[in-house]
């Protein structure tokens, strides 16, 4: 917990549905106790819906600022990758999820944003602004975030082409960025299944990596990606896994 | 009766399986019926005349306000013209919520109460930071829950321990916390909102629960408050002059405070004069001063408000009544005016004389 400061609520002034769908979103205690109880309801489900098991554990950052990046399978995969996160922490922990896909509804506005503490970004209108201020909101809140440089989930189980957008947000910054990989969430909730089946879930979480002396510039969130990138990948069970491959043949052991 | 060897009061030595030789367990109630169904009394909204007339008093400004802006439209600057309809769509609001928990009953009155508290000190953790400290804003809700409850059971015993515990729990638990750097604004922050929120804000309920005749008096304190927001504005806007406090406020003139002072100790001095009649309070001088009292309160309560956003740096609260704002910014002046009401209307008035304390808890 850092020293009190008397700063407003960085989202004073908006109205309560448009604090739910903004990025400067910060939980007080009402929703901070919505969100640790989720978490251990969640902690619950994973551990016998899914027998949830974490490689390299001990690579987990113990509080904020850090950014979770992993492959995208299921929708599941947020909430996976921030169970082992310690409760203490999980109200200042945001799932960066697609803003045309959770923040349109009603319904999915108020549980993305009350229950997972998700914040929108929204694929189609993304502007240098708006990562800008998720930028700052990681530096200076500090909080964790988690995100999917795939940007999206994969349809059929083989893995998409990594975007450079998370480079954006840590080049330049000491931030650790922890690469992790997830299995099994596709299969037990892939695209187009509504109920998750009770498939084993691991993730494999591996050694931080910091951008510091990565410029803020196009070439260097390029290679912030990219070494993100290859990160995520090598973790992956039965060696990297190669974009466009089918994961039948590129993981013998297993794949999503 | 011979006693049965493993039988137990109230139960039948057959066996509870028994259901048709099973003797109920009365057990006699604590609660006072006739002080519980007193909290909540629609029925019995109009039995003071008094209560209706200071409704009709109370609704009067809004069936007249459209009328007085229409007809001066041309001769009131656009912005404040523009302002004027604003507050004037959130006293729409305000107004008949308001008047429905008071003519509902004391448990309404407590219940709004609980709700404009809980509200008011999450507005406050807001513009503080304070609500980044979740700990001490649960022992903070917990000490309001407990005050309101106390107003709900009629047990001023109650209340007056609320605030030296609530003060003991967040001073302790908050150095168990092991985080010195910034100990003291934490706490202080807590106990300066469990103070506002919880013990002054409290009164309102204890005003209700107190007093069997509460309608009339509550009526007369939340319309002088009313009025003098509008008054204070009103001449504000219209006269001008020195400021009241520029480093605070600059919009708060000398004039404005001293309009609403007039305007409330008027009203209170009248409808006051009806509404204690045959009580301590029955005398022009004591109404003079408690109406004196209401606007100073009122006012500081404005002004603590204003200190409050201006340290933070805040220009505006978080928007929920339009025209006013935050909740804050409508009900500021009746944190202050809650306590000081209260205990001159206990004092001079005998609030709670006839009243059964500890509806709940008996004892």
């Amino acid at each position: 917990m850092d020293d009190f400061d008397l700063k407003p609520a960085k989202d004073l002034g908006l109205n309560p549905w448009a604090r739910l769908s903004s990025v400067r979103r910060e939980s007080g205690p009402f929703l901070g106790a919505v969100h640790t109880a989720w978490a251990a309801v969640g902690r619950v489900y994973f551990a016998v819906w899914h027998r949830l098991r974490v490689i390299g554990r001990e690579h987990l950052p113990a509080k904020p600022p850090f950014v979770l990046c992993s492959n995208h399978a299921s929708h599941l995969d947020a909430s996976a990758l921030a169970d082992p996160l310690p409760l203490g922490i999980r109200d200042r922990v945001f799932a960066l999820a697609a803003g045309d896909v959770f923040f349109e509804r009603t319904f999915a506005t108020v549980f993305a944003a009350g229950f997972i503490n998700a914040v929108p970004v929204w694929r189609k209108k993304r502007t240098p602004k708006a990562l800008q201020e998720l930028r700052e909101k990681l530096v200076n809140t500090p909080c964790g975030f988690i995100l999917f440089p795939e940007g999206g989930r994969t349809r059929d189980g083989n893995p998409l082409g990594f975007k450079p957008g998370v480079g954006m947000l840590v080049a330049g910054t000491s931030v650790p960025v922890i690469p992790c990989h997830l299995s099994g969430t596709f299969a037990a909730l892939p695209a187009g299944i509504r109920f998750p089946r009770p498939e084993r879930i691991t993730i494999r979480v591996g050694p931080a990596v910091s951008f510091a002396d990565v410029p803020n510039t196009s070439r260097g969130w390029v290679t912030a990606g990219r070494v993100i990138e290859e990160r995520i990948r090598a973790l992956a069970p039965g060696g990297p896994l190669k974009a466009g491959v089918p994961a039948n043949e590129a993981w013998p052991g297993g794949g999503y | 009766m011979p006693r049965v060897f493993g039988a137990r009061p109230g139960r039948s030595p057959a066996g509870p399986y028994h259901a048709g030789k099973t003797a109920p367990r009365t057990r006699p109630s604590r609660v006072n019926p006739a002080a519980r169904d007193r909290l909540v009394n629609p029925l019995g909204a109009f039995d003071q005349p008094a209560t209706a007339v200071l409704l009709a008093v109370a609704l009067a400004p809004l069936a007249a306000a459209p009328v007085v802006l229409r007809v001066f439209r041309r001769v009131i600057p656009a912005p404040v013209l523009a302002d004027a309809w604003r507050r004037y769509t959130g006293w729409l609001v305000v107004v008949p919520v308001m008047a429905a928990a008071v003519l509902i009953g004391p448990g309404a009155v407590i219940a709004g109460a609980t709700i404009l508290s809980l509200l008011s000190f999450r507005e406050f953790a807001r513009v503080t930071g304070l609500f980044r400290e979740k700990f001490i804003c649960y022992l903070v809700v917990a000490g309001i829950a407990a005050a309101q409850f106390a107003a709900l059971d009629n047990w001023y015993g109650l209340f007056a321990a609320t605030f030296p515990l609530t003060t003991a729990c967040v001073a302790g638990f908050a150095a168990a916390q092991d985080r010195p750097k910034g100990y003291l604004q934490r706490v202080a922050l807590g106990t300066v909102a469990f103070g506002l929120f919880g013990s002054c804000l409290g009164h309102l309920g204890f005003l209700a629960a107190a007093d069997a005749g509460y309608r009339p008096r509550l009526a007369l304190v939340l319309v002088a408050v009313g009025f003098w927001d509008v008054a204070r504005y009103v001449v504000g806007r219209a006269v001008g002059g020195p400021k009241l406090s520029p480093h605070t406020n600059p919009e708060r003139t000398v004039s404005g405070a001293v309009g609403g002072a007039v305007v409330v100790v008027g009203f209170v001095m009248a409808a006051g004069w009806f509404v204690f009649d045959g009580t301590g309070l029955h005398d022009p001088a004591r109404l003079a001063g408690f109406g004196l009292l209401i606007a100073v309160a009122a006012q500081l309560g404005d002004l603590m408000l204003a200190a409050i956003k201006a340290d933070a740096g805040v220009g505006n609260l978080d928007p929920l009544i339009p025209g006013h704002g935050g909740l804050l910014d409508r009900f500021d002046s009746l944190i202050l005016v809650a306590p000081v009401a209260y205990h001159v209307i206990h004092f001079f008035a005998g609030a709670g004389a006839a009243q059964s304390p500890r509806v709940f808890t008996g004892g």
